[in-house]
């Protein structure tokens, strides 16, 4: 895992960077009061048409009805003065109600991708209930898909495709847990019959 | 196949009777009391030789086509909310739950795993460096 902020790699749960010494309370005191948002999307820049926003609002319910442990957020903004990036998306998705409040833990399968339009930055965070499942990798390759979106300011078209990555990578992920459930199952019913 | 995954549709029968109901008590013979009443005051040759049938009224015919459009509405927007609530064809992917999980940099629902990227090809640099300090 890596430090949000200065992106040091530490290998046990700590409850501070043993680096930078970054906690989930510094960043309270450095970004105040949550801001507000909506459920699935939300647009603070004001770059996403109202269409736009309608059509990601669906998108980002069929993710939630295809993964009903997950929600899948967009946080738009142009409002960054301090911090990283890594550092907001961090804060925003401990302290935001994203999702179901009492998923904490491993329970929190949610996603939450926040960008900054005016620094052209954007990051993808997993709860803790998806970090058995998948990798910063695969949250890369999810950004990269956005990327040329973002980049020509279609940041629409950007989200579309990195949910869909998204969508497309986790169904992988439990055909091939529940695959692997059904072979280790199968011999152990086959003995059973005579 | 694997019949045990059908399972039979919640309150099936009771819509297929509702429906039922309103189609009988649509099609139930409109009250001629009134008619006949009328009839054994003024009797007449023809009255009594042949059974009075006055037509149904207009408004009775009406009144009857409606409750039924209406009935079958209800019926099919409750069938329908049903097909969609009951999700047939729309699939669910679930993960297995997993061990207790400990907190880092005091964060309760997430512990910093993320993607970082940067779109802009500041610097000269392409249009998406990841994970640096941005």
């Amino acid at each position: 895992m890596k430090c949000p902020s200065c992106q040091t790699i530490f290998s046990a749960p700590a409850a501070q960077c043993l680096k930078c010494k970054l906690t989930l309370h510094r960043l309270d005191i450095q970004f105040g009061a949550v801001p507000r948002y909506s459920r699935f999307i939300t647009d603070c820049s004001g770059r996403l048409s109202r269409r736009d926003i309608a059509d990601l609002r669906r998108l980002l319910r069929l993710f939630n009805r295809k993964f009903p442990q997950s929600r899948f957020s967009v946080f738009v903004t142009n409002q960054l003065s301090a911090g990283t990036i890594g550092e907001y998306a961090f804060w925003l998705m401990n302290r935001a109600r994203f999702g179901f409040a009492e998923a904490v833990g491993g329970d929190n399968y949610d996603l939450l991708l926040t960008i900054d339009v005016e620094r052209s930055t954007a990051a993808l965070i997993a709860g803790y209930g998806l970090e058995t499942y998948i990798t910063e990798r695969d949250l890369e390759r999810a950004l990269a898909q956005a990327a040329s979106g973002f980049h020509e300011g279609d940041f629409a078209q950007g989200i579309r495709a990195c949910v869909e990555v998204m969508m497309s990578r986790l169904r992988a992920i439990v055909k091939k847990l529940e695959e692997t459930k059904t072979t280790e199952e199968t011999p152990a019913t086959t003995s059973d019959t005579p | 196949m694997n019949f045990r995954q059908f399972s039979p549709r919640p309150h099936g029968p009771v819509r297929i009777a509702l429906f039922f109901s309103i189609l009988i008590l649509a099609a139930a013979p409109a009250p001629f009391t009134q008619a006949q009443e009328s009839n054994r005051d003024t009797p007449s040759v023809v009255a009594q030789s042949e059974p009075a049938q006055a037509p149904i009224p207009l408004g009775w015919k009406i009144a009857v086509v409606a409750i039924v459009a209406i009935g079958t509405g209800f019926v099919l927007a409750f069938s329908l909310r049903a097909w969609r609530s009951s999700n047939l064809f729309d699939r669910q992917y679930r993960f297995p739950a997993i061990d207790a999980i400990a907190f880092r940099l005091g964060g309760n629902k997430s512990g910093g795993c993320m993607s970082i990227i940067e779109f802009g090809g500041r610097g000269g640099q392409g249009p998406a460096v990841f994970n640096r300090r941005l």
